[in-house]
């Protein structure tokens, strides 16, 4: 447990994989780490097969994992005219909690990011000229290439034990890989697992389509492996019970098992569990932090001191602590300067389930959580935006990270809800129902944004983080024309049904449905503190002793899952800092 | 331990939250959302209004993980259940109002109904027809039809899902988790009886 009077270098605030990260280079590099972890130390769950953690009802209902939200929570509306309410029951995404964070219950898909990815706006204006972006967006190149984090994507994936296909190989182009990733300095450190029969049935359809089908990059370990740190993973069992879940198998990356691991009695590295911090305090200047306040395990207030803070309490509450710390200028929606809760996405998702007949053996209820067979084909500079009536891009994939009954049986339109049709139904289509999924990007817009919430104050009296958010024509527009095409793969498959959710006309967020734990923005890197709250080293531009690190740094979302570009991220910015800021105690320039 | 035996821990049993009457019409309701029949069971069957009962005393229907505070405004429907209510408050207040709605259209509660009388009202729920006071009647009618089917399908352990009856009838394995192999398997059906996690070790 942390002695408060002891001062440290660093304060990295919530566990999961980037404070993690951060806390293991910073150790590594002799400084003194203390981590504040809001939940349970969860670092003992590793080992043995548990077999209560195949319980659906305490996984997907309870969600034993996840976040409660009676303590701490966000208030939506659609509009910033409207009135926000709180998110009180979880529905559209899950935070994460504890050591290891939703680190501990995310799938295992592992993506870099393309390197159009990162400069998106000047890619846009080079394709299709300067009047081509709608002003409302507020699209932003990272301030930060490809080439520059690719040693960092490729240490994480070692990290993780990632496995794949490269596709680039210093700048040649392998078989079986995705051909229009980045180009790699090696390999995956492990090759993709065994496929199982939808991703089977989908690398068919869309070899048959012309596309370029490649494994989707998944850190669900598909043989034994020893990671950089001495860690172990064991193959993947597929089990299926991986997204809401703790590994059963030591098979799936988490921060706990491949970093967390290798610094049981590091010296000079200490965990907080059950600690929550309440936020950080500046000197009267409001330009230098001098530590956080936080609760301790009894709830009594205390002040902790240590030269350096480093935010990674994911997107919405590492924006929410530099809110109610004053870190950064609030963003305007009006004026649309200030810069903290600026561009705020989600990722945007949809899915289309196959009904096939008895011949077909998807068993749902197997799964590999990351790993499957995706295609690129629609995304980056693949995709002419100039045709297609959006910007932005998406890829469409079979992915299986598994499902059992009490998660939910999808069945054809028209099916009963219940009586004795529905249960002719679950018991016809239960193991022979496939889905492909579409995973799309989201632009930032000016008027979609966080800030603190005026009425609703979380359980320790702060204001909560207030999101106004709500589907663009453009994200429409692009979930329709993605889900189109994976539609027709699908039907090229001759299943005896089809079903899809793709956005119609004039669709709204949804609240009530999980779509995605995928909330990036809101404290966006960049090259100006007129328009980023953060500079490309993830460092504050007002107070430079503050880290601000996760997908809160993206200027807008991408069509990949956004783990594997935090990770790169954080390894950039701690890296950085070791090496630059700590010597200089300045802004890194 | 046989088919059959395995981790019945606590099936049938109530617990304490549902008063006598409200049992009645759980019992009624739970029975028409899944019927019993020769091609699979019933929720009655598998003791799904027990574990009901008994699963209103989690932390999870007691509201112990939702946001409480208010003030508790009206809002899009898509923004989710803002009401000052829990889980076991709308189930409750659901069973009263519709035993309500039935005593004064029929002039008998609703387990005293005809089969297609109750499939009619349940419709009328279903579709948020019949106004109740505290709560729509479709959100009711939506979180009792989950509570059906999480106390249908779930593991034994949990005192429903008797004989694991309705995993044979989907063909769901139930524990294993172990599909390593049978991953690679195209043509043959996984064949494999289902086990609970009681069984686990074994």
């Amino acid at each position: 447990m942390a002695t408060p009077s002891r001062e440290f270098d660093a304060i990295v605030v919530g566990l999961g994989w980037t404070g993690s990260i951060i806390a293991k280079e910073l150790a590594d590099a002799g400084l003194s780490v203390l981590a504040f972890e809001r939940g349970p130390d969860r670092r003992s769950f590793l080992g043995r097969r548990n077999h209560e953690r195949t319980d659906e009802l305490s996984g997907s209902v309870h969600r034993k994992y996840v976040q409660s939200l009676a303590d701490e929570t966000f208030t939506v509306r659609h509009t910033s005219g409207a009135t926000a309410v709180p998110y009180r029951q979880i529905g559209s995404f899950k935070p994460g909690f504890g050591v290891g964070g939703a680190g501990l219950h995310w799938s295992g898909t592992h993506f870099r990011a393309l390197p159009e990815d990162l400069c998106l706006a000047t890619d846009l204006v080079e394709r299709f000229g300067r009047n081509f972006v709608p002003e409302r967006m507020e699209l932003r190149d990272y301030p930060v290439t490809f080439e520059e984090l690719e040693p960092c994507f490729d240490f994480f994936e070692k990290v993780c034990g990632t496995t794949g296909m490269a596709g680039v190989l210093n700048g040649i182009r392998q078989p079986g890989g995705n051909p229009f990733e980045g180009s790699r300095s090696d390999h995956f450190p492990l090759p993709p697992n065994p496929l199982y029969a939808s991703a089977e049935l989908f690398q068919g359809a869309a070899e048959q389509a012309g596309y370029h089908p490649f494994p989707i990059p998944a850190s669900n370990a598909s043989g034994h492996y020893t990671n950089p740190y001495g860690c172990t993973m064991s193959p993947c069992r597929a089990s299926g019970l991986c997204s809401d879940y703790l590994c059963l198998n030591d098979a799936k990356a988490s921060p706990n098992l491949n970093i967390l691991s290798a610094m049981d009695g590091q010296s000079g590295f200490e965990i907080a569990a059950n600690a929550q911090v309440l936020k950080v305090e500046l000197d009267r200047s409001g330009t230098r932090a001098i530590g956080v306040t936080y609760l301790d395990r009894s709830g009594t207030e205390q002040t902790q001191r240590a030269a350096m803070v480093f935010l990674c309490a994911s997107a919405l509450y590492n924006v929410h602590l530099m809110l109610v710390s004053g870190i950064g200028k609030p963003y305007d929606p009006n004026s649309r300067k200030g810069v903290v809760g600026r561009n705020y996405t989600y990722q945007n998702v949809s899915k289309v389930n196959l009904f096939f007949d008895r011949d077909v053996q998807a068993n749902p209820f197997m799964g590999i959580g990351g790993a499957g067979i995706a295609i690129d084909d629609f995304n980056g500079r693949q995709l002419d935006n100039s045709k297609v009536g959006f910007i932005g891009g998406g890829i469409i994939a079979a992915r299986q990270p598994g499902t059992g009954p009490v998660r939910g049986i999808p069945l054809p339109d028209g099916a009963p809800a219940w009586g004795e049709g529905w249960k002719e139904a679950v018991a016809r289509h239960f193991r022979h129902t496939a889905y492909f999924e579409i995973q799309a990007s989201c632009m930032p817009y000016a008027d979609r944004y966080l800030d603190l919430d005026p009425t609703y104050t979380d359980a320790y009296g702060r204001p909560l983080l207030r999101m106004t958010f709500d589907w663009d024509a453009n994200e429409v527009a692009a979930s329709q024309f993605l889900t189109g095409v994976a539609r027709e793969l699908a039907i090229s498959l001759g299943p005896l049904d089809v079903k899809s959710n793709e956005k119609p006309h004039g669709a709204h967020y949804d609240l009530t449905v999980y779509q995605t734990s995928h909330n990036n923005g809101g404290a966006i890197m960049g090259d100006s503190p007129e328009t980023s709250a953060l500079n490309r080293y993830l460092q504050s531009w007002d107070v430079p002793n503050v880290f601000v690190v996760g997908a809160n740094a993206f200027p807008q979302t991408s069509a990949y899952n956004p783990t594997g570009l935090v990770g790169a991220l954080a390894y950039w910015s701690v890296r950085n800092a070791i090496n630059s800021y700590i010597k200089s105690e300045c802004r890194i320039d | 331990m046989h088919d059959g035996q395995a981790g019945q821990t606590g099936a049938g049993v109530w617990g304490s939250f549902f008063s006598p009457i409200e049992r009645d019409f759980l019992i009624a309701f739970c029975d028409r959302l899944i019927p019993d029949s020769a091609f699979g069971p019933g929720a009655i069957r598998t003791g799904v209004p027990q574990f009901i009962d008994r699963h209103m005393a989690s932390p999870y229907a007691r509201g112990e993980l939702w946001y409480r505070q208010g003030p508790f405004c009206e809002a899009p429907r898509l923004l989710g259940y803002q009401g000052p209510l829990t889980l076991c408050e709308i189930l409750r207040e659901g069973i009263r109002a519709s035993d309500e709605y039935c005593q004064r259209s029929f002039g008998r509660r609703f387990p005293e109904l005809s089969l297609p009388e109750r499939e009619t009202v349940m419709r009328q729920i279903e579709d948020g027809e019949i106004e109740f006071a505290a709560i729509e009647s479709s959100r009711f009618f939506a979180m009792l039809l989950a509570e059906t089917r999480i106390g249908y399908f779930s593991d034994p352990v949990h005192g429903s899902n008797a004989d694991m009856a309705s995993w044979r009838m989907i063909g769901y394995p139930g524990y294993p988790a172990d599909y390593r192999e049978a991953i690679r398997e195209r043509i043959e059906p996984y064949d494999s009886r289902p086990r609970s996690v009681s069984e686990a070790g074994r």
